[in-house]
């Protein structure tokens, strides 16, 4: 084929992108892109698509688009396309900032952040609580206690005790983290969770996209 | 005959239970995480054995009336430190449950809390430990 090595273009979707209501999508603003100077200039202000979907929805922007947009606007180009082949874009208002809805708030008042920590922190108390009169473990402990000094005590608090402040440790030692600090460079499971959970998201999203587009072109068909 | 019968009952009792602990403590990936704390990767098998020798000798050890030589106030140290292992392990275990189920992830998305996710984490933490002191501290919740 005719094409020269001065035309081809390597584009690689980016991730997680956010866009204002009504806000038209360039290319740069969704793909990163390996070309000479020259194309690379030229296709950075191509307009890939308008966002019509109201905020806090989510458009899906597939790799075909996007190489049909460069393609119209510079047919001889040679594109590779790396990594994803879709992208979702989620909306977010125009006022993005002074938005205060109770769901979906980027920016949550202290107040709401104490009360949910509120729950959660009467939530676990309560929840070891339950766990300990389930497994019966003040006869263990009176067990253990009466194993290791001799005594019999109804309440070993020379075991309990360290064995409450031991739970904290095993905790932060699991979650890898205390507001910010860490042991060791490894993600927290936390972090991973909420990335997986993010992506299973975002599939789902593609995957309805995909759907609604087949059954568009079965209907016209 | 009858003694031929418990004691294939109690073998495979214990089979299976041990079958079950081991994959209880895998499935809440307990060990990794211990071990990456350490980041000692080369002493996998001989953590194995510690876990099945600590599981065997423990049960081994409620069965009898023992208690350990006193020596003056050695045993109150050793019972410091034995209640914060034992509530280290409790603390790994209670994590990992939290986790499995996903409450945070999902709980954080839905209220937008990204940054604050951090504070949410020392809530439940603190609470747990709260939690247990109250329960040690007023008897009259025991029974």
């Amino acid at each position: 084929m005719g094409s020269d090595i001065q035309d081809v273009i390597f584009l690689k979707l980016k991730k997680n992108i956010t866009a204002r209501e009504k806000q038209v999508l360039l290319l740069q603003d969704i793909v990163d892109i390996v070309a000479p100077e020259v194309i690379k200039n030229r296709l950075q202000d191509i307009e890939i698509k308008q966002v019509e979907e109201k905020a806090e929805k989510s458009v899906i922007i597939t790799a075909l688009e996007i190489i049909e947009a460069i393609k119209d606007e510079y047919p001889e180009a040679q594109i590779n396309q790396l990594g994803k082949s879709n992208l979702v874009v989620d909306i977010v208002p125009n006022n993005h900032q002074e938005q205060t809805s109770l769901l979906s708030n980027n920016n949550p008042s202290n107040l709401f952040v104490f009360l949910v920590g509120l729950v959660l922190f009467i939530g676990s108390g309560m929840a070891i609580m339950h766990f300990h009169a389930d497994v019966n473990i003040k006869r263990m402990h009176q067990e253990v206690y009466y194993l290791i000094t001799g005594e019999k005590t109804e309440q070993p608090l020379l075991l309990n005790i360290p064995y409450s402040l031991g739970i904290a440790c095993g905790m932060i030692v699991f979650f890898n983290d205390l507001l910010g600090y860490k042991f060791d460079s490894d993600p927290s499971p936390l972090e991973i969770e909420m990335f997986l959970y993010e992506d299973k998201v975002n599939q789902y999203a593609i995957y309805q996209a995909n759907k609604k587009n087949e059954e568009q072109e079965g209907d016209s068909s | 005959m009858t003694e031929i019968l418990v004691v294939l009952l109690g073998f495979s009792e214990g089979l299976i239970i041990g079958a079950a602990l081991l994959a209880f403590l895998l499935f809440l990936d307990i060990i990794p995480r211990l071990i990456r704390f350490g980041s000692s990767k080369e002493y996998i098998k001989p953590y194995q054995y510690i876990v099945v020798l600590g599981a065997f000798s423990a049960s081994h050890i409620q069965f009898y009336d023992w208690v350990l030589a006193q020596i003056y106030f050695v045993n109150r140290l050793v019972v410091i430190v034995v209640g914060f292992i034992f509530g280290i392990f409790v603390g790994l275990i209670a994590a990992a449950l939290t986790e499995t189920l996903k409450v945070l992830p999902i709980l954080s998305r839905r209220l937008g809390f990204e940054q604050q996710i951090k504070i949410l984490l020392v809530a439940i933490i603190s609470g747990k430990v709260v939690g247990s002191l109250i329960y040690w501290l007023s008897p009259n919740l025991w029974f």
